[in-house]
């Protein structure tokens, strides 16, 4: 596994992503066998920023 | 509609409801027909070179008496074709759309119960109440005689060829009457087994066989279950006597005639069964009988005196070595002497007195004991073996070298300190107990006629009674409180003449007699205080004692200054005879275990039986004069056995399932045994048991526990 | 015999015992859960003279006899399983219509009587009993054929959008889909549930499941079955058959450690989660269960050890309609990454219209259903108080949530479900018609499954004894040897037999209405013959 954890950005193009569509982002990394992830949330839910 | 012989020909498509009804007419319909093409047709042909709409042929039928009717499509039909379809033939050639899904509309044939159609190409979303079939060769030469006509008809014999190809055609029909009644749905057991989840859903957390328990079972599947539990229970008396003397077993070997261990086994429990019991215990064993639920209370008192005279047995066993030693020859003292006696040790009795026998012999008026009876008790004792030194002071020095020499020792020394309240004129007080050893002495204490009796304790009532014996004329006793005395004893003392009166409070006494507080004299030549006695500890050192003067002990009745030394009787708290003579009974037993290095017992009893288990429903109520004319031996017919088993078989008898057997053991007792296998829990037995041995427990509380 | 002490008389039931057909056979005191009876012995005694003068002969029997326990913890609960059981027609409890009972129990015990069951008082008649369908579309309509006709009987379950709001895109000239819509499970509109392992027995709970399981796979009748809040079996999480269980999640939380665990190893999605925030028959009140229902196994399915175990009456983390809504709508969609529809239950409340009106913005398109629980809702233990006392008829207010959607043109997106009492009279599928008639997609049943199982109690207080563990028919109870009573294969077959004709039923109320789909919203084809109840469900009124 990869050491450096994979980062997902909250924030796309200057626009905050929906909760839901953040979570299908991290979802489409694990499916591909990721399990390390920074996230950079702007107040999605149950995941703060 | 059309009759037969009618020929209608049309040019081109029609609207709705062509050959509706057709009742024998031939109808070409060269076109497209509407919705309801040759519905209800009986009889005759419909031909239509064109397609048909929704619900076409439906409820066509076949009358036996007609020919059947025909219904050719060169195209297709729509929804609902065929719909309750009840006879005739359908024949939808599909031409043109060989390559579309169906030929006929979707939900065709719904409810189709008799009829053929015959369709060339595919069919989809036909009802469930059909067959779809290759032809046989009927089907095939009904095709190939019928389509040249039909195609002449129409003018198209050109597709005479390509219709002709019978590999394309199938055909449908309905179920049978019995082909649809089957039912084809897997019966639910069947389901559990193969299909679902295998083990059951709950099979990894709970043990489980999908047993069908009836409403009514035996074994584990009872919602309760029965055990005769004899003895389970304290009975009342039993458990109410100081001495735990179980009067419901000695009835009950009276009743199995065994009249001589019925006498014996109180011996086991006390050696003053008619000294005490039978006379001077106010027997707590009566006042809580059951039978007094019914009548008045068994006669245990009159069974104690039944064993007066019987002999002592059981002291020829092995004598041990251990050597025990009794201050005080007291009803502690020599309850416990005979027990250990009995236990085969070597048993020394020390007596400050010049008799034995403590305050039995020193204190209690002859008239609530025979001197006889408990001088023949006594001897009984003394029979056992046992050194008895009278005369003998246990001071300090005397109590080292004892509790050097012996193994075990045991204080009975009773309470010999009579206590006095020290208002004014105390010293012209007589102090009960001396008043009462003089008496019993035969030193015929001087009394005045007016006697006052400070105390109505028993011990009081006692003295009222040896103040009338020395030539009193007039005694009254005073307390401050109701009465301690038994009614027994108060009611002695009144038909002497005595009055007791209460609450008085003592000021002071004078010459005159005894001055109260508020203000009354009454007047007395002699005024006698008896409000009790404490235990004189003099040969003890003072780190036993307790700041009010009490030895230290624990719940054995060891000292806490010398496990070895036991505290009986008055010694520990002022009480009964009968409780001094369960102390002497414990201190014996916990000596013993003791010696033999077993673990002491603190003589918890087994809980009284609840009144609700022993039926009094039985016993015929019985009244007084009947029942004091009955001979002691007589009250096993009284007793109700409480708790012990009285052998009655009712349970055995009642039993509906017949589960309860009588087992007779080789040792001459007996028991009753419930066969789980054929037990349904009822709990009858438990219902009607007279003596409330059988208990119901709750097979619940047993599986759920575990 | 005192003043105050409790008497025959002040129970709810009396035994009539009649001794001369009495063979002592047993068989009623062994059968009896409650120990509400007990072989007793009798004394009979007369003192007669049968000479020509008078002379005393006494005559004296003692007769065992059954007998009634007259206290405040074992009185009979009147379910009659001493009747059934008795061979002579000795026995059977005689409801007391003087009972005390209320007043004793509470002045004795000194805390709130409680039982099982549904509301007790106002069992009269019902006002879905007085709906009829009173629109025959003979004439005006093709009419259908209930038995040979097919008809489209699917309810969603899920967030369903509005065509507008698909997200379809025009590319090259084709249709496609940008985005993946919320999830919606199409599904009978008659969802079983929301019962607990607990307040069930296992193998009622099992026989539920089997039921559902044979009903989708053997009669495509493609029913649900909600799980309750008492935890799921991992067995049945692991399994094919957990497509056909939605989750349920209420506010103790039992048992989602296991259910989250279990993740993993699904072969399946599950068909939902519902959030059970109120029910019916207790509202404002949590999920009960008492003590001696607590078996070895529930403690461990449940997580939690044998006590009374009582649901918070409302979720700890959740403050307001908003919270909730984002709180445990977005959790538990994302828990099975959206592709399992979440819906909420509530008690059917003055306020419920708030509430849906409130649901009904949803921004995020994540709320996928509201399933409101009526007054007669049943549950298997609960303060008597709330069971009589608390609650809202279910029919106007289905209609008024039903409305409030048709007034924003909303209808059919956040899908009602309506349940509390539904089958009360036996026939579920009139019940069910006329809800979905009033604006429900769809209805709930529980307690009627039960009683589909061999439940004997009623609402007349009968039994009723749901919450004592003594459940005398095995139902109710984690009692090993009751039980063992429930035969699993039969519950089963009587739920399953019972849907078939429902179903049957529900096709012969579609056919004469010419609907072969669901009929939501259809109430032009009820007719109420009171003017008041009429105008307030906004229906015909017919006289």
């Amino acid at each position: 596994m990869a050491n450096n954890p994979t980062k997902i950005q909250g924030i796309i193009d200057g626009r905050r992503v929906s909760t839901q569509k953040l979570l299908y982002n991290i979802y489409d990394k694990i499916n591909e066998g990721l399990t390390e992830f920074e996230v950079e949330a702007s107040g999605q839910h149950n995941i703060g920023g | 509609m059309g009759m037969f012989g009618t020929e209608i020909e049309i040019e081109g498509s029609a609207p709705a409801d062509v050959g509706w009804l057709n009742a024998g007419a031939d109808i070409v319909l060269k076109g497209d027909g509407g919705d309801t093409t040759a519905h209800c047709a009986a009889t005759g042909n419909i031909y239509v070179s064109g397609r048909t709409g929704t619900r076409s042929g439906a409820l066509m039928k076949d009358d036996p008496k007609f020919p059947a009717p025909e219904f050719w499509v060169l195209r297709k039909t729509g929804s609902f074709s065929f719909e309750f379809m009840g006879g005739g033939i359908g024949v939808i050639c599909g031409l043109g759309y060989e390559d579309k899904d169906s030929v006929m509309g979707d939900r065709s044939c719904v409810g189709m119960v008799g009829g053929t159609v015959y369709f060339r190409g595919k069919a989809k979303g036909l009802s469930e109440d059909v067959w779809v079939m290759d032809l046989d060769e009927n089907d095939k030469e009904f095709l190939k005689e019928g389509l040249p006509r039909f195609l002449k008809k129409i003018d198209k014999t050109d597709s005479l060829e390509t219709l002709s190809d019978m590999s394309q055609w199938k055909k449908v029909v309905a179920k049978t009457y019995e082909e649809r009644a089957v039912k084809s749905l897997i019966p639910m057991h069947d389901f559990r087994m193969e299909r679902w989840v295998e083990g059951g859903i709950f099979g990894d957390i709970i043990d489980e066989d999908y047993y069908v328990a009836d409403y009514v079972e035996t074994d584990e599947n009872r919602l309760k279950y029965p055990e005769w539990q004899n003895a389970h229970y304290s009975a009342p008396c039993e458990y109410n006597c100081p001495v735990f003397i179980p009067t419901q077993k000695r009835i009950s070997l009276l009743r199995q005639d065994r009249l001589q261990e019925a006498l014996e086994l109180i011996l086991d429990y006390s050696p003053f069964p008619a000294s005490v019991c039978g006379q001077v215990c106010p027997n707590l064993c009566q006042d809580i009988c059951s039978r007094k639920h019914v009548d008045i209370p068994v006669k245990i008192k009159e069974l104690g005196q039944l064993s007066k005279t019987v002999e002592a047995k059981g002291f020829d066993a092995e004598q041990k070595k251990e050597k025990v030693a009794i201050i005080g020859s007291g009803g502690a003292g020599l309850t416990a002497a005979w027990h250990l006696r009995k236990m085969g040790y070597q048993v020394d009795v020390f007596e400050q007195d010049s008799v034995i026998g403590g305050k039995l012999k020193q204190v209690i008026p002859n008239e609530r004991l025979a001197n006889e009876v408990l001088e023949t008790e006594i001897k009984r004792i003394l029979d056992t073996g046992l050194n008895a030194h009278t005369n003998t002071l246990v001071d300090k020095k005397k109590f080292k070298e004892i509790t050097d020499n012996f193994d075990a020792v045991v204080i009975a020394v009773g309470a010999h300190i009579p206590v006095v309240i020290p208002f004014e004129g105390h010293e012209r007080l007589v102090k009960g107990l001396d008043f009462l050893k003089e008496v019993n002495k035969g030193q015929n204490p001087e009394v005045g006629e007016k006697v006052v009796v400070i105390g109505a304790g028993n011990a009081a009532m006692d003295v009222v009674i040896g103040a009338y014996e020395m030539g009193a004329k007039e005694v009254t006793a005073i307390d401050i409180q109701k009465p301690a005395a038994f009614d027994v004893e108060i009611e002695h003392v009144k038909k002497l003449g005595a009055k007791i009166l209460w609450p008085r409070y003592t000021d002071k006494v004078t010459e005159k007699g005894v001055h109260l507080k508020d203000g009354t004299l009454l007047e007395a030549d002699t005024v006698i205080i008896a409000i009790g006695d404490r235990p004189d500890f003099g040969f003890l050192d003072r780190d036993w004692l307790t700041e009010k003067g009490l030895v230290k002990m624990n719940e054995y009745l060891q000292c806490e200054g010398n496990n070895k030394v036991f505290m009986t009787g008055d010694a520990i708290k002022q009480g009964l005879f009968t409780h001094a003579l369960g102390d002497g009974r414990k201190a014996a037993i916990n000596i013993d275990k003791m010696l033999q290095g077993r673990k002491l017992d603190n003589f918890e009893k087994a809980p009284v039986i609840p009144q609700d288990k022993v039926k009094n429903e039985y016993y015929h109520p019985l009244n007084a004069q009947s029942v004091s004319e009955m001979e002691a031996g007589d009250e096993t017919m009284r007793c109700m056995s409480c708790g012990f088993c009285r052998d009655c078989s009712f349970c055995l008898e009642v039993c509906p399932e017949q589960a309860i057997t009588r087992v007779a053991n080789a040792d001459g007792t007996f028991e009753y045994i419930s066969n789980p296998s054929k037990c349904i829990g009822c709990g009858i037995c438990a219902g009607v048991c007279p003596c409330g041995v059988w208990e119901m427990y709750d097979m619940v509380d047993k599986m759920m526990e575990s | 015999m005192k003043v105050n002490k409790i008497s025959r008389d002040d129970l709810d039931w009396k035994i009539a015992y009649r001794p001369d057909r009495c063979t002592l056979c047993g068989k009623c005191v062994a059968a009896c859960p409650f120990k509400s009876i007990e072989v007793g012995v009798e004394k009979r005694r007369k003192v007669i003279s049968d000479h020509f003068t008078p002379e005393p002969k006494i005559e004296f029997k003692t007769i065992p006899v059954i007998r009634q326990k007259v206290n405040e913890y074992e009185f009979c609960s009147g379910c009659g399983i001493c009747e059934r059981v008795c061979p002579n027609e000795a026995i059977n409890p005689e409801r007391n219509s003087d009972s005390r009972l209320g007043a004793k129990y509470r002045a004795t015990v000194a805390d709130p009587y409680k039982r099982g069951g549904r509301a007790n008082l106002s069992t009269g008649e019902r006002t879905l009993d007085k709906i009829r369908v009173g629109r025959i579309s003979q004439m005006t309509d093709p009419s259908l054929d209930a038995l040979r006709h097919t008809f489209d009987m699917l309810a969603p379950f899920g967030r369903v959008l509005p065509a507008g709001e698909m997200p379809f895109d025009i590319q090259n000239g084709k249709l496609v889909m940008n985005d993946a819509p919320p999830k919606v499970n199409w599904i009978y509109p008659i969802v079983i549930g929301d019962m607990s392992i607990g307040a069930l027995s296992w193998r009622m709970w099992e026989a539920m499941a089997i039921a559902t399981a044979y009903l989708n796979e053997e009669c495509g009748i493609p029913i649900r079955m909600c799980s309750g809040e008492g935890g799921v079996p991992v067995r049945l999480l692991k399994s094919k058959y957990l497509k056909y269980t939605i989750l349920q999640i209420a506010s103790g939380h039992f048992g989602w450690n296991r259910i989250i665990n279990a993740m993993p190893y699904m072969q399946e999605l599950p068909a939902g989660v519902l959030i059970k925030i109120g029910q019916g028959a207790k509202p404002g009140d949590g999920g009960l269960l008492q003590a001696k229902k607590v078996a070895p196994h529930i403690s461990e399915i449940r997580g939690v050890p044998k006590a009374d175990l009582l649901s918070p009456p409302n979720h700890q983390g959740l403050y307001s309609i908003e919270e909730s809504v984002q709180k445990m709508f977005l959790s538990f969609n994302a828990a099975f990454k959206f592709q399992v529809p979440v819906s909420i239950k509530v008690a059917a409340s003055s306020t419920s219209v708030s509430v849906y009106n409130n649901l009904l913005r949803d921004p995020y398109n994540i709320v996928g259903g509201f399933f409101m629980d009526g007054i007669n809702g049943g549950t298997g233990a609960a303060n008597e108080i709330s069971l009589d006392h608390t609650g809202h008829p279910i029919v106007s207010k289905l209609r008024d949530c039903y409305n409030a959607a048709v007034h924003q043109g909303k209808q059919g997106q956040i899908p009602l479900w309506a349940g509390g009492g539904l089958g009360q009279n036996w026939n579920l599928a009139a019940d069910a018609f006329k809800m979905m008639a009033l604006g429900a997609n769809g209805v709930f049943t529980g307690k009627l499954m039960l009683q589909l199982a061999g439940c004997v109690g009623n609402d007349k207080g009968k039994c009723n004894a749901c919450n004592t563990g003594l459940c005398p028919v095995g139902i109710c109870t984690q009692n090993p040897a009751l039980v063992k009573r429930l035969d699993i294969d039969k519950a089963a077959e009587h739920i399953v037999n019972y849907f078939i004709s429902t179903d049957y039923e529900l096709k012969k109320m579609l056919a004469p209405i010419g609907n072969s789909s669901l009929p939501v919203g259809r109430s032009d084809c009820l007719i109420y013959e009171d003017k008041a109840v009429a105008d307030r469900l906004n229906i015909q009124y017919s006289c």
